[in-house]
């Protein structure tokens, strides 16, 4: 770049470390409270703090109903994880490489439970259950958890399949490989970075969903987000704290994980 | 390719680790039940032996809806004595919430869920319940006299809830803070503003306010709303939060952001064990009692291992557990005469059965006068 | 603009790709179809009923739950402070955002972007209601707030910093901003620098750089982050709820009660005003934008 410019650039990196620490503290403040927390020996939580210890974390895991919440989370969320990739590799690949009448709308549709407000998902899914009288359980909110993944899922492999070269697969094919073997060999390994980041997006938001899990979940099974909420007449311990401590480390490993894969590409 | 197909196998090796991390449930489930003739005698030092009677069998698993974390030290000897119903539970945090829930596809599915006298009538009338019969319940002759069939568990004749817990929504304050107080009218003292935790729901809203101004909280025609909402409009100014979740109340009280509140006898306790100076009065007004039971969902899929659940709930060894564990009145007389002095006058329950006979309730609430005064509060809480 | 061709050379001619077409389209076609418009159909039935004294709801096709709604002055005015609530963090998350995607992509190195991107995202892993119990724990009378601030004999008295409409944008902005700092940074990343460098050779200056061709560039991911802040927000009943004292009645927190108190036609009707409005305005800014350039799926402008 020109030298103004370039002079320009020192001076913002001051501001970056300045700026951007400040930004992640705000963001990571909720969250560093909670595992502050899970080692506080109190049961209250407030300022200054009782003491700290393992207590709750010993709790947690002699609580089996939290575990079985978080093992219903899990569950849902490689679920999602899986179903909502696959659809929305399937979509992301028709628009990026097709054109066909209805695309504009189909890809509106697809769209529209990003755009469109939780409580509307969940209201409109419960009716849908209750019409058909279908029972609501895990199944159902698998179902709830996939269409509000897809739009993501879609739209991330889709941006990363436009900056892909289609002279390689052409090459392939005209060296008389088979679509299926096209697929496999040469599209899916150099999409897999999308792939992945669609996958994560897709966990994140099952994970964490609450809102429309909420309508749809029925009462033969609870999620983490159900069982937090339904605290109650008697008490969210802080039992909960250390479970969501330990999902974040969860989720951190499985973050490195995937990043240093994609790294070492 | 080896990188991808790695990093699937450690998720799932880390997520099949975190399954397998959880505690193993407490017995795994015994062979297919049968019908066997009761055992006479069972060995003492051996774990409890299923008790299984001549025409009962056990379905494998029992559906349960209650109030959150209420009932979760109950589960694991049921469990135990009953290996063949294990409980699945899940949680609500409203009266209103469990009976949409069982409206919205719990029937046919779940067996048992928790109401209150105030609300039965709903979960009646939506067709969601059916009547149940004492006789299959060995405990219910320990339930207080008053307790059984009376005006909160009876209606046609048959009995639909079977009570658990009973209590009061009165008034709770923090008296190192404001001193002794008597009356609902504290609620509203400019010297406690912003001080105040005033509930969400339509009764613990109604009660209070209805009292404050003078009418009874029986009389609710479109005169008594008019009369009550500038109370309401006046306590949005005074209050400092509005509690729906009880946790979160006694997390209120006893971290200090409030002073006084209304709120349920047994949330007052539970504040109490940590901050000792926190009281709860029956205002001089009055004050609201409600009977917490269980009900039996209609078509429930385990109706026996839902019978033995509910005859499990109201034993006396898990009534005392309640009374020691969630500080409730139990409704069971025998449970009751065995606490601890002290706790048992805590809770109220320390007459015998003097101490339920002069519980006087409100009417409860038609859907009607539940639909107006949701209405009107709403109206209150978006500031008009 | 990147050198490589769009892929969109194949035509409908080759009966193969016909096939791929169909098979491709089916799952995801069906699947939204099935789990995402029909159920809000089912809701709009319901919306056009009524229910009776056992709860049973009776599609009549009368307009009587719609008429409701507009002659009881709270439900739009419930709706109004959800939108302009919505708006407001919406902007603040602007404010805050872009300076961080502008940072991220052009100051920070390289090989930290990703991973520092990917941190962004970490705290969404965190139960939302955990989170949000959390800003009880910092903003509260005896919170980490108020205690540094009186043991460091800041502030004599507690601040009241709960409760209220700050403490409720704070919260939020917390969970939305990476929303919205995502997409604006997707499409800052994809700028071509090479155009940057002609235009500084050209003498440009860094703040003639900016106006002229690095904010105009990134608009399509502003829009994009402002909806996908937007819209989750106008729905927001939770943190409201936990963190708003007694102004925290929302839209959502109606549209949920209605549902509580078994009154499922009116919180359909509700909920189906909502959506109106949501496409409402989403077909204003499609106006000006194509679905595909919002999300940054093509490079045609």
């Amino acid at each position: 770049m020109g030298p103004k410019a370039r002079t320009g650039r020192a001076a913002w990196r001051w501001v970056g470390w300045f700026y951007l620490p400040l930004v992640y503290l705000f963001v990571f403040l909720p969250s560093l409270i909670v595992v502050l927390m899970s080692f506080n020996t109190s049961r209250l939580s407030f300022f200054p703090l009782e003491g700290l210890g393992l207590g709750w974390y010993r709790k947690l895991f002699a609580n089996r109903i939290m575990w079985e919440a978080a093992r219903n989370s899990l569950l849902l969320g490689l679920a999602t994880m899986v179903l909502a990739t696959v659809l929305g590799f399937l979509f992301a690949y028709l628009i990026v490489r097709f054109r066909f009448p209805g695309k504009e709308l189909l890809t509106s549709l697809i769209m529209a439970p990003m755009l469109t407000p939780g409580v509307i998902i969940g209201v409109s899914l419960l009716s849908y259950y209750y019409s058909l009288k279908i029972p609501r359980g895990l199944g159902t909110t698998l179902l709830a958890h996939v269409v509000l993944a897809l739009p993501y899922t879609a739209l991330v492999i889709a941006s990363r399949m436009q900056g892909f070269d289609v002279r390689l697969e052409e090459a392939a094919r005209n060296l008389g490989a088979s679509e299926w073997t096209v697929l496999r060999r040469i599209t899916l390994p150099l999409l897999w970075p999308g792939i992945l980041a669609a996958a994560l997006f897709a966990f994140t938001i099952s994970i964490d969903e609450f809102i429309v899990t909420f309508f749809v979940i029925g009462e033969r099974s609870v999620t983490l987000p159900m069982r937090i909420y339904s605290g109650v007449r008697f008490g969210i311990t802080p039992e909960v704290n250390a479970m969501a401590s330990l999902m974040l480390v969860f989720s951190t490993v499985l973050l490195g994980l995937a990043l240093t894969r994609q790294a070492r590409k | 390719m080896k990188g991808p197909r790695s990093l699937l196998v450690s998720m799932v090796l880390l997520m099949g680790l975190l399954a397998a991390c959880g505690p193993t449930p407490t017995m795994p489930p015994a062979a297919p039940p049968t019908a066997t003739p009761t055992v006479s005698t069972a060995p003492t030092a051996a774990p409890p032996q299923p008790t299984t009677a001549p025409s009962e069998t056990y379905e494998g698993s029992v559906n349960v809806l209650a109030w959150g974390g209420y009932i979760d030290y109950a589960i694991p000897p049921f469990e135990e004595k009953y290996p063949q119903c294990k409980v699945n539970i899940s949680y609500f945090s409203s009266a209103m919430e469990a009976i949409n829930k069982v409206k919205a596809g719990g029937v046919g599915t779940l067996d048992v869920f928790f109401s209150t006298n105030n609300f039965f009538d709903r979960a009646i009338q939506a067709d969601l319940v059916q009547p149940i019969d004492p006789s299959r319940l060995e405990n219910y002759t320990h339930l207080f006299k008053a307790f059984q069939p009376g005006v909160y568990n009876e209606r046609h004749g048959a009995v639909y809830l079977i009570p658990y817990t009973w209590g009061t929504t009165g008034l709770i304050f923090n008296r190192a803070k404001t001193g002794d107080l008597t009356s609902w009218s504290a609620l509203w003292d400019p010297r406690f503003k912003g001080r105040v935790i005033y509930g969400d729901g339509v009764p613990e809203a109604w009660v209070p306010a209805a009292l404050y101004v003078g009418i009874s909280p029986e009389e609710r025609d479109e005169a008594a709303i008019e009369k009550v909402r500038p109370a309401l409009q006046a306590m949005m100014s005074q209050a400092r939060a509005l509690w729906s979740n009880g946790d979160d109340l006694v997390q209120l009280l006893v971290n200090g952001e409030g002073w006084l509140a209304v709120g349920w006898d047994g949330l007052a306790r539970q504040a109490a064990a940590q901050v000792p100076d926190i009281t709860y009065v029956l205002p001089q007004e009055g004050a609201q009692t409600w009977v917490d039971g269980l009900m039996l969902v209609k078509n429930a899929p385990h109706p026996n291992c839902a019978y033995r659940f509910i005859d499990w709930l109201i034993s006396d060894e898990m009534q005392i557990q309640e009374a020691e564990i969630n500080r409730y009145s139990p409704a069971n007389a025998v449970a009751a005469s065995r606490l601890d002095p002290e706790l048992a006058k805590a809770l109220f329950v320390d007459k015998g059965e003097e101490s339920v006979a002069n519980l006087k309730f409100y009417r409860p609430f038609t859907e009607e006068e539940q639909l107006r005064i949701s209405e009107m509060w709403t109206e209150v809480k978006a500031g008009q | 603009m990147n050198g490589t061709r769009t892929a969109e050379s194949a035509t409908l001619a080759r009966p193969r790709q016909n096939l791929i077409l169909v098979l491709f389209l089916l799952p995801p076609g069906l699947y939204i179809l099935l789990f995402f418009v029909l159920p809000i159909l089912v809701m709009g039935t319901y919306s056009f009923g009524c229910i009776d004294s056992s709860y049973r709801i009776h599609v009549t096709g009368s307009l009587q739950q719609y008429l409701h709604f507009w002659t009881t002055p709270v439900y739009p005015r419930l709706l109004l402070k959800s939108l302009r609530m919505a708006a407001e963090v919406t902007l603040l998350c602007f404010l805050l955002g872009y300076p961080t995607a502008f940072l991220l992509a052009w100051v920070v190195r390289k090989r930290w972007r990703n991973f520092l991107l990917a941190c962004l995202l970490l705290p969404s892993w965190t139960n939302l209601l955990i989170r949000t119990y959390a800003w009880l724990i910092v903003l509260g009378e005896n919170g980490l707030i108020n205690y540094t601030l009186t043991r460091l004999r800041i502030v004599q008295e507690p601040l009241s910093l709960l409760f209220n409409n700050t403490a409720v944008v704070t919260a939020l902005i917390c969970v939305y901003l990476p929303w919205m700092v995502l997409p604006i940074y997707t499409s800052l990343e994809k700028i071509d620098r090479a155009l940057l460098e002609a235009a500084s050779n050209l003498g440009a200056g860094a703040l003639q750089l900016f106006r002229r061709i690095i904010f105009p560039l990134s608009v399509p991911g502003v829009v994009a982050g402002a909806l996908v802040v937007f819209v989750p927000a106008i729905g927001t009943y939770l943190t409201p709820m936990i963190l708003g004292g007694t102004r925290g009645v929302m839209y959502a927190n109606a549209i949920n009660n209605q549902f509580q108190i078994l009154n499922w036609p009116f919180g359909s009707a509700m909920a189906m005003i909502l959506l109106v409005i949501v496409l409402g305005g989403l077909s204003i800014y499609f106006r000006f934008f194509r679905i595909e350039d919002i999300f940054g799926l093509s490079y045609r402008r």
